[in-house]
């Protein structure tokens, strides 16, 4: 369980989340809506530990992640993927995968690459174990940054608009991938643009705007009229995406 | 009489040898110990060590700004002077040159790792990756890459600049022209000599690094 209790965040006077609770039990797909500016990629890097905490806390399955000890606990728990992927660009794609299970779980070093080409297999991707990400395109190192995330066991999958940086072809290649995985249960915490995706794969939306959780329902009643709608403020966000 | 002018004789060529011989040595020495040195530096100014960290570089700055020449008789001179011990010429060429090999190395071991992507770093933290496996498997081998072509370019410079070290009277290569072109008054056969084993060795350097280069920079090529 993931639990967010007053979570304030500045950098210097800006305060960009203004008091955020929140509690996320295992199992849930939860998609993270709001505008730019409005706080969800800190939120998702306050989880694991990217920024430290203004005030409030943060706790995973009881680690604390203001505690440093703890925090490598946490990390354990949550496994991020970014928005511009954000490989080791001088590891190959294997090497790239199983760098922290190797260095991190002290899985052995056949072991880790046999699960990594399987995670590759699942993603299509397995006859380009031996490349460098330079070879690559956006679609293919975004589904190589989920198997290295996948690659860590990890109870909370953390999506950090994954398909930002990504042309429409390539970001359906990716939504694909994780609807398969939503499918098979892990828990997924997702910021993203992609709002049809988030009706799609997530039972609960939480909608972010300036700092504060505007509002947090069930996706169906998020999406009706006398639910989410119902708030002007996000009656107009879901308006411009099109909605 | 019959000592002057005698021509060259199997002795110059000893002779070469054996500056070719100091001056590589000196050359290799330094190197080693100024690369350690230097990487030390440039990580505890990276990690900002209070205190230490800026102490340092006040030095290196000192050593990169000032003629080694200069430094060298401040060690030659200073050193035994200061601590009254003694020292032969070649320990002050290799403490000196080591010195200052470190000063250059530090500067290119902080830009290199600057020039690192940050976020790759954040993401490799975020999987709880300690510091010492990011440093390991992440930076350093990337940072190397980046520092490859001004390693190289050191590298030519300070072998370069081990001819100063003749001044105090190391037997280097420079320091055998010196004897050899008095003995034979020949300057335009014997410095041309000294002045192409330079360049040949410069030039080896050059092949060797272009080679690394291209080995650790492999993973940027695109298709």
């Amino acid at each position: 369980m993931i639990e967010i209790k007053n979570l304030h965040k500045s950098f210097g006077d800006l305060e960009v989340l203004k008091g955020i609770d929140l509690t996320i039990t295992p199992g849930e797909i939860v998609s993270i809506l709001g505008g730019s500016g409005s706080g969800k990629s800190t939120m998702m890097r306050c989880i694991n530990g990217l920024e430290g905490l203004s005030s409030g806390s943060i706790s995973v399955d009881g680690f604390d992640v203001s505690n440093k000890k703890e925090l490598q606990a946490v990390r354990k728990k949550c496994s991020m993927v970014f928005q511009q992927f954000d490989l080791y660009p001088h590891l190959s794609v294997l090497d790239n995968i199983t760098l922290a299970p190797i260095n991190v779980l002290g899985e052995n070093k056949v072991d880790a690459k046999e699960r990594a080409r399987a995670l590759l297999m699942s993603v299509e991707l397995d006859d380009k174990a031996n490349v460098y990400p330079a070879q690559l395109s956006g679609g293919q190192k975004q589904r190589v940054g989920i198997c290295r995330a996948l690659a860590m066991y990890p109870d909370y999958l953390l999506l950090d608009e994954v398909t930002s940086s990504l042309d429409p072809e390539m970001t359906a290649e990716v939504l694909v991938i994780l609807k398969k995985l939503a499918a098979e249960g892990i828990t997924m915490i997702s910021v993203t643009h992609e709002i049809e995706f988030a009706r799609e794969i997530s039972n609960r939306i939480i909608f972010l705007d300036e700092g504060v959780i505007l509002s947090d329902l069930p996706t169906e009643q998020f999406f009706s009229k006398d639910g989410g709608k119902a708030e002007p403020r996000i009656a107009k966000f879901l308006s411009k995406m099109g909605e | 009489m019959g000592y002057v002018d005698e021509g060259f004789s199997i002795y110059d060529l000893s002779l070469w040898v054996e500056g070719l011989g100091v001056s590589l040595w000196i050359f290799v020495v330094s190197s080693i110990i100024g690369i350690f040195l230097g990487v030390s530096i440039g990580l505890i100014r990276y990690y900002r060590v209070p205190f230490i960290g800026k102490a340092l570089m006040v030095i290196s700055e000192f050593l990169k700004n000032s003629p080694v020449l200069v430094q060298l008789f401040l060690v030659y001179f200073g050193i035994p002077a200061l601590f009254a011990i003694d020292m032969t010429p070649n320990q002050a060429a290799i403490i000196t040159l080591s010195g200052n090999t470190a000063a250059f190395i530090a500067v290119i071991v902080i830009s290199s790792i600057q020039a690192i992507d940050k976020r790759q770093l954040e993401a490799a933290r975020s999987f709880a990756l300690s510091e010492v496996v990011i440093l390991k498997r992440i930076i350093f081998p990337q940072s190397l890459a980046i520092a490859m072509p001004m390693l190289v370019s050191l590298a030519i410079n300070q072998l370069q600049v081990t001819s100063l070290i003749s001044v105090i009277g190391v037997i280097d290569l420079t320091r055998v022209g010196d004897i050899v072109t008095q003995r034979t008054f020949e300057p335009f056969i014997v410095w041309p000599i000294i002045g192409a084993t330079y360049f040949v060795l410069a030039k080896i350097i050059a092949i060797v690094g272009s080679r690394l280069e291209k080995k650790y920079s492999a993973y940027r090529v695109t298709t």
